[in-house]
């Protein structure tokens, strides 16, 4: 696949392919935090977490592509992993061929919005299956309320939209208290 | 509908781009002049960006769990992450319990879960929608090797409960080597040598980074996706039950041996729920024992045929015997889904549910 077309499929929601595509570019990364001092365990997350920021990145309407979507990738997960080891209190020269030097504006990371999402995902888990489904089949699945309702055998597209709301209103709810506590 | 959850989605549109440029503008003055909104409309946009990030979190796991010969492995994960006093604690909790079940009688030992017990019920039923209080409940009742399962599953779940406010769930999947268990036969002698190495293992979460461990899960054979395939195919939603609307959810144990075979297994139905998706009282739970032990063949079944698997592996890379949790819920409403509890975490490979459909 070239760059476009995997671009193009993130953004028509075919991800799957260009996952499988992008995927194939875990043993290089792999080996660069290896031999960086990472394990095999930091590598996977690290890769998963490029991925999802790539995939973030991607997905912007405005986004332009500057280099190889690849040189793109190694960029971020070498800016997550020089993040990583700055946290265990070290701070290696990482030099990897074919990548990007990026900075946090670039790739779209905030320290602070992390953390708050990390207590979203948190929240996330807290609220029920129907509200969970529902989030992801509207948000992330791009489906219509009309669907979902038909899907998930609400009784109107109203009341599918309720309860969406409803949903959002209690786990903004919850995020707010689990804020307080941390 | 209220006028709160009309503001909740008139910022969806608005986050979603579907206000007119007149609108949009509109919107945004309104935002500069009130707080309280921007904040609200920062907040729903991100929880907008989590439900897409642990959707696509899936994905890729899915993706990487796919070839589970080339991409070893993908689908567990130790969780070297791990802040060092998190894991501290862990020790400490485990410890403390381990000490409890060697050294007191069972009198001893029952009231000490109690309490834990009604604390963290009282827990879920504010936060959690899964139904960790009744499972919990209903393993109270069981023979002593039970309860001292229990024990070890109240520590993991102390142990996610310190962790998770720290990290990201996804690292959650901890690799607990100690509960692959060293004897087929579970007499209390194994249960005691399975706590010393869960012990063993907090204190070796501790060890550096650069540490490459070849230890990984049981395995359905061929990954999580032909898993998913194997259950669309095989599983049948009971007649009996779901011709009194009954949905169940069923939670499967079981060995994995070294050779990759499919032994002691175990099975609770521990939750029927009625047509509208309400929980049965206890006393008709009781009373639908028949639907329940239907449920319990199904699920069984599914699992019995479905071997071999690909066994766990220790640390140096060899096959070694292994436990598996598994819940199977059987969902009138379509939403039928396997799936792995994050307090089994131990012997989990795979947190997200996999939702099947049932002929």
């Amino acid at each position: 696949m070239t760059d476009l077309e995997i671009i193009s499929a993130i953004r028509s929601g075919k991800r799957e392919t260009a996952l499988k595509e992008l995927y194939k570019e875990y043993p290089k990364i792999r080996t660069n935090v290896l031999s960086s001092g990472g394990d095999e365990e930091i590598a996977r997350h690290l890769f998963h977490d490029s991925l999802i920021l790539l995939v973030e990145k991607v997905s912007d309407p405005d986004f332009e592509l500057t280099a190889k979507l690849t040189t793109f990738l190694y960029g971020i997960n070498r800016f997550l992993w020089k993040n990583e080891l700055r946290k265990r209190n070290r701070n290696p020269e990482l030099e990897w061929k074919d990548t990007l030097i990026l900075t946090a504006d670039e790739i779209g990371y905030d320290e602070e919005k992390e953390q708050k999402m990390k207590v979203l995902e948190k929240v996330l888990n807290q609220v029920t299956e129907r509200c969970k489904k529902i989030f992801e089949l509207f948000y992330f699945k791009k489906e219509s309320m009309t669907e979902i309702a038909k899907k998930l055998e609400f009784s109107s597209v109203n009341s599918a939209k309720t309860q969406k709301y409803k949903c959002m209103e209690k786990a903004i709810k919850l995020a707010k208290q689990n804020q307080l506590q941390t | 509908m209220r006028s709160e959850l009309e503001q909740l989605e008139h910022i969806d549109q608005y986050l979603s781009g579907k206000l007119s440029a007149d609108q949009a503008a509109a919107f945004e003055s309104e935002m500069a002049k009130d707080p309280a909104l921007n904040s609200l409309v920062k907040e729903q946009e991100l929880l907008i960006k989590t439900v897409n990030r642990k959707a696509l979190m899936a994905e890729i796991n899915a993706v990487a769990g796919m070839g589970a010969g080339a991409t070893g492995a993908a689908a567990w994960g130790i969780t070297q992450w791990l802040i060092t006093g998190a894991v501290v604690i862990g020790v400490g909790v485990t410890s403390v319990l381990v000490f409890n079940a060697m050294n007191s009688d069972q009198e001893e030992q029952l009231p000490l879960v109690t309490e834990q017990t009604e604390e963290l019920t009282e827990e879920d039923e504010v936060l959690s929608p899964k139904d960790t209080g009744d499972y919990f409940a209903f393993t109270l009742g069981e023979s002593p090797i039970e309860e001292a399962d229990f024990i070890d599953e109240q520590a993991a779940k102390e142990d996610a409960n310190v962790t998770h406010t720290n990290q990201n769930p996804t690292l959650e999947k901890t690799d607990k080597k100690g509960l692959m268990v060293p004897l087929t036969d579970l007499n209390d002698i194994a249960n005691k040598d399975k706590k010393e190495s869960d012990t063993k293992l907090h204190q070796e979460k501790q060890q550096p980074v650069h540490n490459v461990d070849r230890n990984r899960r049981a395995t359905f054979l061929g990954g999580l996706e032909m898993m998913k395939a194997f259950f669309q195919k095989e599983l049948l939603y009971p007649r009996t039950p779901k011709d009194k609307g009954l949905s169940g959810t069923v939670r499967v144990k079981f060995l994995v041996t070294a050779e990759g075979e499919i032994t002691e297994l175990r099975s609770e139905c521990f939750i029927l729920k009625d047509i509208e998706g309400l929980r049965l009282s206890d006393w008709k739970f009781a009373s639908n024992g028949k639907s329940r032990r239907i449920f319990e063949d199904r699920a069984e079944r599914i699992f019995r045929i479905s071997q071999p698997w690909t066994p766990a592996t220790n640390s140096e890379g060899n096959p070694v015997l292994s436990e598996q949790i598994w819940y199977v819920n059987f969902d009138l409403n379509g939403e039928s889904s396997i799936y792995q509890l994050e307090d089994d975490k131990k012997t989990s490979y795979n947190d997200q549910p996999m939702f099947i459909e049932l002929k």
